[in-house]
């Protein structure tokens, strides 16, 4: 069906209609502005885990404010909304002038397929060297030395030989130390931790010579990094916190991290052993039929003037309370209406996006998996302690809830309505 | 067997369209292998008559021998599964927040049992992506998901 009709008074464009909705719904356009975060994000008012509780933003603000060199750890689901309390985290401390605050996002720094220790301390470091000129004038030498020596352990350097260098064996000098070889004698006690590897050490040091400009003017220094919880296997988060990290205790420098949401679960108590606050955002933020926190976030971004209230209430419903498949449900029933040259969102058009997100969350689910949800969709039970549970949780088929401080799980309601009966 | 709806080249770059340049997209398309280079030769017609421009196509074999290059000018790629590659899938994933951020449309194109194999084994890229699409010719049906 055509898309541009001519009329006499004006040329009609359906494009424009959806095209600014498409827009403010886009789930994957990090909304750093914030200016466009005040006018599309409906910020939380109490932590998802506790009404009582102030929102996790303005508990890890208050606490970077206060307790300087505190480590903050975020966990959450995939598309639970962890990126936009990090931002909402970043725009609250910006009310004092001495705030210096750095984002960054794993990608940035690292590859993750290899543990890459370091790295992180070494991107804060850059960061914050570019920082000095501008806040503060003209590096002192020793300063820039640091800021120098990080770029090149960033980045690494190339060096010109004329003639390759001798590494040929030397005969040991007893009165040099730069021949002596040292044999480590393990002792019975072990430490709790494992110790700071040397290039972590002689980054963190460089760091610490990068931080004192900064320190000395008393300012209060937060690093917010976002995205390694996308290491989804814990065991790599844990070599950042027990290298990059610990290194970085007692240097008045605030840190808070995404965490992956599999150490919420994990029984060794890591998250609380390193971090002094630990917050979880379900990946259902709240549940749909209970508050109005979706429909509110939807309004904002102008579903009312392109959907019934019913097609709002479905697609909040089979969203679970994941806000990012809220925006993708929303985003992909207007494809549809466009599609079939609809000037509005119908029933029909929720349901076709209802089902697509569905048959996403059924693809490649295997025979116990799919067990596990029936028993879950009949009898209501589900342990979050085997591999597969945990595996139906990060990949979201499976959702948590909280109320009352008790948690509970429910089968996504977008993979209930497309799930084959069994055979 | 997954059922996703089907659409056309056509309609697919219509809605590219639709989004603009500036609104980021990760598409999935499921082909048959036989018709991937009917495909890609469709996308590339319709996004020239359509939007004027063109899709720079590479095949995952490619992109993990050569690196995915970062692209912030809004454009259009498109890599074809031309074999199961773990190493670039997990790539995907780990960097899916930083594909396409700052604008540009990322369309996956592959067939069936990889792109089963990418919806279950790569849960930050399939939360991110903007659709998942039954792709044929252009006398392939479209519709609705049934």
């Amino acid at each position: 069906m055509a898309q541009v009709t001519k009329t006499d008074a004006a040329t009609f464009d359906r494009r424009q209609i959806y095209r600014p909705f498409l827009e403010h719904l886009n789930p994957i356009v990090l909304t750093r502005s914030v200016a466009e975060r005040n006018l599309l994000v409906v910020p939380p008012t109490s932590d998802p885990r506790d009404p009582t509780q102030p929102p996790i933003h303005e508990v890890f603000a208050d606490r970077a404010e206060l307790n300087r060199g505190t480590q903050m750890a975020l966990v959450g689901g995939i598309g639970s909304g962890k990126t936009t309390e990090l931002l909402l985290t970043m725009d609250r401390l910006r009310r004092h002038d001495d705030a210096v605050n750095v984002f960054l996002e794993a990608s940035e720094f690292t590859d993750f397929s290899e543990t890459n220790p370091g790295a992180m301390l070494a991107a804060i470091g850059l960061r914050l060297f570019a920082r000095i000129g501008k806040l503060f004038g003209e590096p002192s030498e020793q300063v820039q030395s640091a800021g120098d020596k990080l770029r090149n352990l960033a980045f690494g350097t190339t060096e010109w030989y004329g003639e390759p260098p001798d590494f040929g064996a030397e005969p040991p000098d007893s009165g040099d130390r730069d021949y002596m070889v040292a044999v480590r004698v393990p002792g019975l006690m072990k430490p709790r931790f494992p110790a700071v590897k040397k290039p972590v050490a002689e980054i963190s040091d460089l760091l610490g010579t990068v931080l004192a400009p900064f320190l000395e003017r008393d300012s209060q220094i937060t690093v917010i990094v976002d995205g390694l919880d996308r290491l989804i296997e814990p065991t790599r988060f844990r070599q950042f916190a027990e290298q990059d990290l610990r290194a970085v205790r007692g240097m008045q420098m605030t840190v808070i991290v995404a965490a992956p949401l599999l150490l919420w679960f994990d029984s060794s108590r890591f998250l609380e052993d390193y971090f002094d606050v630990v917050k979880h955002i379900p990946a259902a933020a709240v549940d749909p039929k209970e508050s109005r926190f979706l429909k509110d976030i939807l309004k904002r971004r102008g579903a009312g003037e392109l959907m019934s209230a019913a097609c709002i209430h479905d697609i909040c419903r089979f969203s679970g309370g994941v806000l990012r498949d809220l925006l993708e449900l929303a985003q992909s029933a207007a494809q549809y209406a466009y599609g079939d040259a609809e000037d509005r969102i119908g029933k029909q058009h929720v349901r076709a996006a209802v089902r697509q997100l569905g048959n996403r969350y059924v693809a490649g689910i295997g025979t116990h998996r799919r067990m596990l949800i029936r028993r879950l969709l009949r009898e209501g039970r589900f342990s979050p302690n085997t591999p597969d549970s945990k595996g139906l949780l990060v990949s979201r088929q499976v959702l948590e809830y909280s109320k009352g401080g008790l948690d509970y799980f429910r089968v996504h309601p977008a993979l209930v309505e497309v799930l084959p009966e069994p055979a | 067997m997954m059922k996703f709806s089907d659409v056309t080249p056509f309609r697919l770059v219509r809605s590219l369209g639709l989004a603009g340049p500036q609104n980021p997209a990760i598409y999935l398309l499921i082909c048959d292998a036989p018709a991937a280079a009917a495909v890609e030769a469709d996308l590339q017609a319709e996004t020239a008559v359509q939007l004027g421009g063109s899709i720079h196509v590479s095949t995952a074999s490619q992109v993990l021998r050569d690196s995915l290059p970062a692209w912030h000018d809004g454009s259009t790629r498109l890599i074809y599964f031309d074999a199961w590659l773990p190493d670039l899938v997990a790539a995907l994933d780990r960097h899916s927040a930083v594909l396409v951020q700052d604008g540009g449309q990322l369309l996956l194109l592959a067939d069936e049992k990889s792109a089963e194999r990418l919806l279950s084994g790569a849960p930050n890229l399939r939360s991110r992506l903007t659709d998942v699409f039954q792709i044929g010719p252009d006398d392939f049906p479209g519709g609705l998901p049934t």
